[in-house]
């Protein structure tokens, strides 16, 4: 079963990085996440207007989850019925 | 005679942040110096700011990195609206300094409908298209981000994708 695993979180001087593993069932050799599964994000520091830190940093997890969702549906291809037949 | 380093050549992988070396490089893309180190040259981009989501407060999406691109189109599809605040869509600059950000385009009309909505960033537009909601004249910076502003705290469903037009 395949899960999204943050590799990396850090906050830098004026921005918060993330470092996305989109599927890690998805490894290379060596054991390493494989770099074609693996996003990078860079977030503003300041939260929009309103909102705390805490509330600003649980969004920008929701938000990569739903762009690391999106991405992963992107590479996957269902090949329809017609496949092989003659057009 | 004066003596004369000899050229070597490198044969490179193609990738971002190259270091400056002496001699010539095999690589038959184009390179751009970015202040320190080289990037590859890109032609127009495209991708992907905020997935499909129900969202119900003001959002900003993750710094996108601009390359070369001189102009930028966001487009809004709102599939779920309460109808009452509206999402009102920014532009960001990132001032690499600081690391505020400044609005590049000025307070557009705000979405309250279900609806596709372009907002374009381009040096010397005029005259919008059709389903374009705000047209912008100006550069994209080098580092942006989409701001969605909210009218209050009712539900939208949308998602926001990009290009960056060289």
């Amino acid at each position: 079963m395949m899960s999204m695993k943050i590799l990396a979180a850090e906050e830098r001087a004026t921005e918060f990085f993330y470092r996305i593993h989109i599927d890690d069932t998805k490894l290379i050799q060596d054991g390493t996440p494989d770099p074609r599964y693996v996003r990078e994000f860079n977030w503003g520091k300041e939260p929009p207007e309103g909102q705390s830190v805490d509330q600003y940093l649980a969004a920008i997890k929701r938000e990569m989850k739903l762009l690391c969702e999106d991405e992963l549906r992107r590479m996957t291809t269902t090949p329809l019925a017609d496949q092989g037949e003659a057009l | 005679m004066a003596y004369q380093k000899p050229v070597q050549l490198y044969g490179r992988t193609t990738a971002d942040g190259l270091a400056n070396i002496e001699g010539g490089n095999a690589l038959a893309h184009l390179l751009g110096y970015n202040g320190s180190t080289w990037d590859r040259w890109r032609n127009n981009t495209q991708g992907t700011l905020l997935a499909s989501a129900e969202r119900t407060a003001a959002v900003q999406s993750a710094n996108v990195t601009n390359y070369n691109a001189n102009a930028a189109i966001l487009f809004l599809d709102v599939t779920a609206a309460s109808g009452t605040g509206g999402l009102s869509i920014y532009f960001d600059a990132k001032d690499s300094v600081t690391g505020k950000y400044f609005r590049l385009n000025a307070a557009p009309s705000a979405i309250i409908a279900t609806g596709s909505f372009a907002f374009m960033l381009a040096p010397g537009v005029s005259g919008k298209g059709a389903d374009v909601s705000q047209i912008t004249g100006g550069v994209i910076s080098p580092v942006w981000r989409v701001r969605v502003n909210v009218g209050d705290a009712s539900a939208y469903t949308y998602s926001i994708g990009y290009a960056l037009i060289v």
